[in-house]
């Protein structure tokens, strides 16, 4: 005899998609500022930041990391102190 | 060359007026984040929304309880910035270790709120021409020269 267990599921809780997180284009920051700020908080060469500042610039967006919610969370939050224009949202690749 | 290497660090070489200017400036500013520290959205002034984004694309819902949980810490944040940038105007105030990045993050934001007000757009991003007849040259002026102290400070952290 099997027990059936009803399991509510949350559709807010999906592990499997994670979050990005995007920057995107303004016509006040500085080119030289995104690209420190990116290199700053993330880590990245002047190579990797400069051609994400480019795609920002060119494309409108560009996705600056990704990860749990959480984590893009926190992201977040650190571009705002710096003053980029950053959202995130669910990863829809 | 604006900052001057000296012992401890480095000292910000300017005029007295333009060191008057963004000291007001900065006060001012000051004075904007702390009254939005406890505004809600709704009371939100239109040209310090740029300082306080929002962080869900296109969801309300968590960018509700996202801002309920965050918008204090930022608003410090951006205080804790200005503050420190007022004190390192004073003249003679040598630049430590993390100072120049504060200084820079403050001067940012001044020239993202005022950059807001004027409604910068990309076709006068790098135009720096005044015209007398503008109501609001000075401003505009102002905007450039933080445009180029920023550009200055960033240059001298990657050194």
């Amino acid at each position: 005899m099997s027990t059936v267990t009803d399991v509510k599921h949350d559709s807010t809780v999906d592990l499997d998609r994670p979050w990005v997180v995007i920057v995107w284009n303004d016509p006040i920051n500085l080119m030289a500022y995104v690209t420190w700020v990116l290199q700053k908080l993330f880590g990245y060469n002047l190579e990797k930041a400069t051609a994400l500042m480019l795609d920002v610039h060119e494309k409108g967006r560009a996705v600056v990391s990704n990860g749990t919610r959480e984590h893009a969370e926190v992201d977040v939050q650190r571009l705002h102190e710096h003053g980029l224009w950053a959202t995130m949202q669910r990863d829809d690749a | 060359m604006i900052f001057e290497p000296v012992d401890g660090g480095l000292r910000l070489a300017i005029d007295n007026h333009s060191r008057d200017v963004i000291a007001h400036l900065l006060g001012e500013l000051r004075n904007e984040v702390e009254v939005a520290k406890t505004a809600t959205p709704a009371e939100l002034e239109p040209h310090m929304k740029r300082l306080f984004p929002t962080a869900y694309h296109n969801d309300e819902q968590h960018n509700d309880e996202y801002r309920r949980l965050t918008h204090g810490d930022l608003a410090d944040t951006h205080l804790a910035a200005l503050n420190d940038a007022l004190l390192l105007l004073a003249p003679g105030r040598v630049f430590g270790e993390g100072d120049l990045e504060r200084f820079v993050r403050a001067i940012n934001a001044m020239r993202l709120v005022l950059g807001t007000v004027l409604d910068v757009s990309e076709d006068d991003a790098d135009d720096d021409t005044s015209d007398s007849d503008d109501p609001v040259a000075l401003q505009r002026e102002v905007y450039h020269y933080l445009g180029w102290l920023l550009h200055t400070s960033l240059d001298q952290l990657r050194k």
